[in-house]
């Protein structure tokens, strides 16, 4: 029986990922000029019917991304060539409020992506972005009545939260964090606004969609959700996009403000087309006994920059990032997570498991700060990579840096490949080498899925499945 | 000599506002050689020659911890580097002792290169002192070259006084089957950079690391350890142990990197740091850079305080707080110690500790 | 004998080019049971990777014939789907995987069709509780934290739940004690008696044989069989130990 591992020679098909590769023609589109100006910013803003002072914001923001450079770290960005992205595709539709009144090959899109059967079971509302504006909206009654706010930002600006929005808008995620932060400052669009009153406890997630379509159109919706003192909430992101040829940017911004003894889960499964610039920022504020648990699975993009941040700032605060990553050819994925310990008795937990296979590149990158301040804190961080083949790579780099001693970090990390006498095992029960090598995966991934709700764990499972394929 | 450069880089990039990226160094003030001789008598067994001269070019290639922006140093000083040798088949059984006895106010760089032929084995003892408060500074590089088989076991051990600069530079290669291992007492000076880069080419090379420290009041310690992997089944096991206390300020970067074509490779990293102050500054980033699927790593860090239950423990025998501290932070310096064939050095060890310790 | 399950024809085996069997032959026909041992270091557990198809053994000469078929090329997996079952030594876990979800997907494989779940969870917690095994480590990870009993029974619960034709159990009963050699012991004679199976038991020692009936006894010696006889060379070996075997490795087997 001749040994599969034997790296130079294995065989890797182009991911049969075509399931997810499906688009429609584009109508009647209106489009901005490729390129960024303050011309084109203002008339973005003016077209959105702005307050004035976000459409000074988005200029303060163009400023800074001009003067900012990219960063010296990280995947090489250079093929990103922002002049030729058109930053704002609107399709020719307005806000809905109920799923039969979508046009129907917008309606296609997301019934192929199962968002009507998602509607069905137990979602409180969904919010879908179709190329950079929200098309359709739906908050059920009883998240309604509990006061739960949950609706587009466009219109959230002019509401009766506007004020709360203004305090908060980029406030924790500035235009100053990195150039691409400044560039979602200058051109965001859509995204989501969630409020959770005092003590509201939601007992489903809600969730949220995105949409690429458009040849060449770059997505920097941003998500703003503020919960309110003991308020709790799991929020699900759930994003896909079809294949082009063209560069595709990703710039989104997601801000996340956890009150005194609230309590937020954010998950994420990720599945951009294999040709898009995944730089998204994700920043989460945790207050006094407050906790923040991120669940992450990142599967697409052509290159990926994202290591979301949680910054413990009251006592008590924990934060706990659960992550898979998956590199496949042609991927450059760089994730991780940072957790900034700034107050006493805080805790925080890393959990992450990387793949790489077919020449794909994943990049474990972390940083654990504990400022002079936050005595009696506790980090712990944990990371497993998977290299499948010899063309691939697998980089862990985890930063800790401590200014005080009574804490307690403990860090560890593991590489290596699937074992062959797992394989073994698992083939001397009748399962295929192929299946065995997929299950031994999904596996590793195990710690992640099942903190995903059942229909993304099952999306995570098939994206591994499908990634598995070819292997041999 | 003019000097303005970074040190100890990280073999990939990360965030610079963690500023761990590298360390800036700068220095501006004459520099002269210092020979590195032997002391005592040289074992049989071995050659030394004061100068290698142009016998240093075989040894050009071979990649150091702290790095290159640190050349001139050693050839605007024109350092006459030392060669020794350990003859072909032969196991050197006494250690080869190089001792630097720095005086106050002296600014030197020194330079050596151990050669262990095909078959075997030397053990070469560098140690560093100076008066108590000494100030001064000091820039060393070791190249140490394993032969087919051969062992190479390099000891430093830093004593310098509490107001010492020094660069500790280390670079090793192995060839076939042979082995490197360092052992580092790092407990003196005021700032310390050492850099240790071990390159594994060859089948069955191997790089062991062990590395003890005590920083204490003000003093700093910046450290670059880097592993290379590119041989088939070759193997590293890195361990750096320390303390911190006072206003302390250390930084410890250990790259494991599997290059393509290392299969069978395995690569351990371990770091403990006992920290026994609010003021502490303690930077750790243990990396592993991979490129090849057969291969098995893993690196582990622990930073604390001494844990409740070993406190209790010991004040139940008696033992104050603070004592137990300093035991603790013995502890760490004496395991490593252990390792070291040469009781008069661990004398010195245990001496400068109490030493360190009477002053708390 | 006529047409065995398992014929193994003079067979050669190294690892890492270490050569481990040498000249050794073997056959078992349809329902018997076979036991082999041999002092440690023999090779009994290289026979067992050696028939699954491990990778890492190589078959350097000889030949092995299941149901007729040459098996040499073939891989673990359609030796597993043919009928063969290896109870692991050494029993891995396999994190993410739960033991339940395990036992499914191999019955799928072996045969092609989709498990009823509800029979399947029947026979499932039927077959646990024979072995006396508690019905939360259906849901564990694949004996993840098991410990060693526990792993052996996960072979042995295996074994009955996937009903092979042929099963060599490596070393089953070392490691247990006293209660568990029995409870396993009861497992293997359900599976005796339930499927009329083949069984090559390999052990050094014989505790768990004493409920068990044995056709064939073989004893190996540095890598090829120097003795067979019927199952009283149990007892014979039980009270006089290997060493009348020790010089025979050169000699021929008796039949």
């Amino acid at each position: 029986m001749s040994d599969t591992n034997d790296g130079g020679k294995t065989q890797v098909d182009d991911i049969d990922s075509s399931i997810y590769d499906f688009r429609y023609d584009e109508k009647d589109f209106y489009r901005n000029d490729p390129g960024l100006t303050e011309e084109i910013v203002s008339k973005l803003s003016d077209d959105k019917h702005d307050p004035a002072w976000m459409k000074e914001f988005r200029l303060k923001s163009l400023a800074v991304y001009n003067e900012l450079k990219v960063t010296n770290w990280g995947p090489d960005i250079s093929d990103l060539h922002m002049e030729h992205i058109a930053t704002y595709v609107r399709p020719n539709t307005k806000m809905q409020g109920d799923w039969k009144d979508v046009p129907k090959d917008i309606k296609d899109t997301f019934e192929k992506l199962g968002i009507p059967e998602a509607e069905r079971t137990s979602l409180a509302g969904v919010g879908a972005q179709y190329d950079s504006e929200l098309v359709y909206h739906n908050v059920r009654d009883e998240v309604a009545k509990q006061g739960v706010v949950y609706t587009d930002f466009e219109s959230a600006l002019w509401g009766p939260y506007a004020d709360m929005i203004r305090e908060h808008f980029m406030h924790l995620v500035t235009p100053r964090a990195h150039k691409f932060a400044a560039l979602h400052g200058a051109v965001w669009s859509g995204g989501s606004f969630v409020y959770v009153p005092k003590g509201v406890h939601l007992s489903f997630p809600l969730q949220s969609y995105f949409r690429l379509n458009a040849k060449g159109a770059g997505q920097f919706e941003h998500t703003l959700i503020i919960l309110d003192e003991g308020a709790d909430l799991h929020f699900i992101e759930g994003c896909s996009a079809p294949k082009y040829n063209v560069a595709n940017l990703h710039a989104g911004c997601v801000e996340l403000y956890v009150a005194k003894n609230a309590h937020l889960r954010y998950s994420t499964v990720e599945n951009w087309s294999k040709n898009m610039y995944n730089l998204n920022t994700k920043r989460a504020k945790v207050e006094e006994g407050g906790t923040i648990e991120w669940v992450s699975g990142s599967f697409g993009s052509h290159i990926s920059y994202l290591y979301p941040e949680s910054d413990l700032v009251g006592e008590r605060a924990h934060a706990e990032f659960t992550g898979i990553t998956f590199a496949g050819s042609g991927q450059n994925l760089d994730t991780g997570a940072k957790m900034m310990h700034m107050a006493p008795h805080t805790s925080s937990v890393i959990t992450t498991k990387s793949i790489s296979k077919g020449g794909g590149i994943s990049t474990y990158r972390s940083a654990v700060y504990i400022a002079k301040n936050a005595v009696g804190s506790k980090a712990s961080v944990s990371c497993q990579s998977l290299m499948l083949d010899s063309e691939s790579r697998s980089d862990t780099i985890p930063a800790m840096e401590v200014l005080t001693d009574d804490v307690d970090v403990g860090h560890e990390a593991k590489i290596g490949r699937i074992s062959n006498e797992a394989v073994f095992y698992l083939m001397s029960r009748g399962i295929s080498e192929e299946e065995a090598r997929s299950m031994i995966v999904s596996g590793f991934a195990n710690p992640v899925s099942k903190e995903l709700p059942l229909e993304y764990a099952v999306e995570m499972n098939n994206l591994i499945r499908l990634e598995m394929k070819g292997t041999l | 000599m003019n000097i303005d450069t970074t040190i100890n880089n990280l073999p990939i990039l990360t965030w610079n506002w963690l500023k761990i990226n590298n360390v800036p160094f700068s220095y501006s003030a004459a520099v002269n050689a210092a020979d590195s001789t032997v002391a005592g008598t040289l074992p049989e067994g071995v050659s030394y020659k004061a100068d290698a001269g142009s016998d240093t070019g075989a040894y050009a290639g071979i990649a150091t911890g702290v790095g290159k922006n640190t050349d001139s140093v050693f050839t605007e000083a024109k350092v006459r580097t030392a060669l020794i040798t350990a003859k072909k088949n032969v196991h050197v059984s006494a250690p080869v002792l190089i001792s630097f006895d720095q005086a106050d106010r002296s600014s030197t760089a020194s330079a050596q290169i151990i050669r262990a032929e095909e078959g075997s084995s030397v053990t070469v003892i560098i140690s560093y002192t100076s008066p108590e408060s000494a100030s001064g500074f000091q820039a060393v590089r070791t190249l140490c070259s394993a032969g087919k088989n051969a062992y190479i076991h390099l000891v430093k051990v830093q004593l310098l006084g509490s107001s010492f600069t020094q660069i500790d530079d280390t670079g090793t290669f192995c060839e076939e089957g042979g082995r490197v291992e360092v052992t580092q007492i790092i407990l003196g000076g005021k700032e310390t950079y050492a850099g240790v880069a071990a390159a594994l080419p060859s089948y069955q090379s191997s790089f062991k690391s062990d590395t003890a420290y005590l920083c204490m009041g003000e003093q700093k310690l910046d450290m670059n350890y880097i592993v290379r992997h590119t041989g088939r089944k070759t193997d590293c096991k890195m361990s750096v142990k320390g303390t911190l206390s006072g206003n302390a300020v250390k930084t410890y970067r250990g790259s494991i990197d599997f290059k393509s074509g290392c299969a069978g490779a395995t690569g351990n990293e371990q770091e403990e740091t006992l920290l026994l102050s609010p003021t502490v500054v303690n930077k750790s980033i243990p990396l592993i850079l991979c490129d090849e699927e057969d291969v098995a790593g893993e690196h582990g860090a622990t930073i604390g305080r001494l844990g409740e239950d070993t406190l209790f423990y010991m004040q139940s025998r008696g033992i104050s707080k603070q004592s137990a501290e300093q035991i603790m932070a013995r502890a760490k310096v004496a395991g490593t110690a252990a390792l070291i064939p040469d009781e008069t050095v661990v004398t010195k060890i245990n001496n400068y500790l109490d030493k360190a310790f009477a002053h708390e | 004998m006529g047409n065995p399950l398992l014929d193994v024809q003079h067979i050669s085996v190294s690892i890492d080019e270490k050569k481990v069997l040498h000249d050794l032959s073997l056959q078992i026909g349809k329902g018997e049971t076979h036991v082999l041992m041999g002092p440690n270091g023999a090779g009994k557990s290289t026979l067992g990777y050696t028939l699954m198809g491990n990778p890492v053994y190589h078959l350097d000469g000889g030949k092995i014939l299941f149901n007729g078929k040459n098996i040499d090329e073939e891989k673990t997996d359609r030796r597993a789907k043919d009928g063969m079952f290896l109870s692991f030594q050494n029993p891995l876990e396999v994190p993410g995987i739960s033991l339940e979800t395990f036992i499914r997907s191999s019955l799928q494989q072996r045969t092609g069709e989709h498990v009823k779940l509800f029979q399947f969870q029947k026979d499932l917690k039927a077959a646990m509780q024979l072995l006396n095994m508690d019905p939360s480590y259906a849901s564990r990870d694949l004996n993840v934290g098991f410990s060693g009993g526990e792993r052996k029974k996960s072979e042995i619960l295996q074994l009955l739940m996937l009903n092979p034709s042929f099963a060599i159990l490596d070393e089953t009963d070392s490691g247990l004690d006293v209660d568990a050699v029995r409870t396993v012991s009861k497992g293997i004679e359900e599976y005796q008696k339930k499927r009329d199976g083949a069984l090559l038991i390999i052990t050094h020692s014989t505790k768990i044989l004493e409920s068990l009936h044995v056709d064939f006894t073989h004893v190996l010696v540095k890598g090829t069989i120097v003795k067979t006889g019927g199952g009283g060379l149990v007892q014979e070996i039980n009270e006089h130990g290997f060493e009348q075997f020790a010089g025979a490795e050169d000699g021929e087997a008796n039949e």
